[in-house]
């Protein structure tokens, strides 16, 4: 073949599937080069399966497990404390768990109280058997929650006659009226030697000018008194409590 | 002292005409009702006294009550004294009504 000038460099053109490694260079190979698909996986890095073996709190050489109990309170973020009172929430805070019903008390009457006939007579729990700041158990006899919240509030009078009485009731009084009551009756055919009603209720006291206390109306139609039971021995009669509720 | 038989003696109502409280410092006219105007203490005092010396002029009537035989004793002793003349369980009752009334005898 006749050239015109100098004879052109002789270039060789590789047959297919014949480059080798060591027919590229070093860092030859550009992502421009490399198949869109390759790109892809290399971004979204699925194609690697496989890891070294884990141990820790995170084990695992392909899908990486929690270990168990390796996950402590200090891998948690939650607001607030954790102590030995406390709990978390559903909204990731510890908050206190429980609390306590107080204030509380419980008080009966130690000694007999004499009742006169159709009479409201305050009855004087004076023996606090689960005492309580928030009663006063030696001048008004009344208690004056100090703390705001829901109240169980009860009462009980056992009261008799040697002969009989027409009617009793049984009034806890909220702020000096009468609140919550509850009545036994007989009649003139029938009437009662004893007359022992309970009066409970649930109340939300305002945790400082709030008070309640227990009175007793006995009906003995002929005139003469009534009696309302004091402690005997380790039993106790006539009583008087409260507590708070949780809310 | 403030009762409420004193008073029922003055003509007032138990249950309607007034409310007595003791909050531990004695007994209290807690409500008025009546349109009767609110008697003294000392008016309901003198009241219960006379109440009271009634009750004891006729105390003998409701001890002797207390311890009669029954209506059914008596029916039935006058029962076998009138129809079957057997007297042992009238003269036993009569017997025992005297002995209350010796023990319980009129003021």
């Amino acid at each position: 073949m006749g050239y015109v000038g100098n004879k052109p460099p002789q270039t060789t053109i590789p047959v297919d599937d014949s480059v080798t490694t060591a027919m590229v260079q070093d860092d030859a190979v550009t992502a421009d080069k490399v198949a869109n698909a390759i790109n892809t996986s290399i971004a979204a890095n699925t194609s690697k399966v496989t890891n070294a073996t884990h141990t820790g709190d995170v084990t695992g050489a392909t899908a990486l497990t929690i270990a168990s109990g390796a996950v402590d309170l200090a891998m948690l973020s939650a607001t607030g404390t954790a102590s030995s009172s406390t709990f978390l929430r559903g909204d990731n805070a510890w908050a206190a768990a429980g609390g306590t019903n107080t204030p509380a008390f419980f008080a009966s009457l130690t000694t007999s109280q004499t009742l006169s006939d159709n009479t409201a007579t305050k009855i004087t729990m004076d023996n606090e058997r689960v005492a309580s700041d928030d009663y006063d158990s030696s001048t008004n006899y009344r208690f004056t929650p100090t703390t705001a919240g829901t109240y169980y509030i009860f009462a009980t009078c056992v009261v008799e006659r040697t002969a009989w009485m027409y009617r009793g009731q049984i009034y806890i009084k909220k702020n000096g009226s009468s609140w919550v009551g509850n009545t036994g009756q007989g009649n003139a055919s029938y009437p009662l030697g004893k007359i022992s009603p309970t009066a409970m209720a649930i109340d939300v006291a305002d945790g400082s000018s709030d008070y309640y206390e227990v009175y007793y109306w006995a009906d003995t139609y002929d005139g003469n008194d009534a009696s309302c039971y004091g402690d005997n021995e380790a039993m106790v009669f006539t009583s008087f409590g409260a507590f708070r509720l949780l809310t | 002292m403030i009762t409420s038989k004193g008073l029922e003696h003055l003509g007032f109502d138990r249950y309607n005409d007034y409310v007595l409280q003791n909050d531990g410092a004695g007994v209290y006219i807690a409500e008025w009702k009546s349109v009767q105007p609110q008697p003294s203490e000392a008016e309901i005092e003198t009241a219960h006294a006379e109440w009271q010396a009634g009750q004891d002029a006729t105390q003998y009537q409701r001890d002797r009550q207390a311890e009669y035989p029954s209506i059914d004793e008596l029916v039935v002793a006058m029962w076998e004294g009138v129809v079957e003349e057997r007297m042992a369980s009238v003269t036993r009752l009569e017997g025992l009504r005297q002995a209350i009334k010796q023990k319980y005898p009129k003021e």
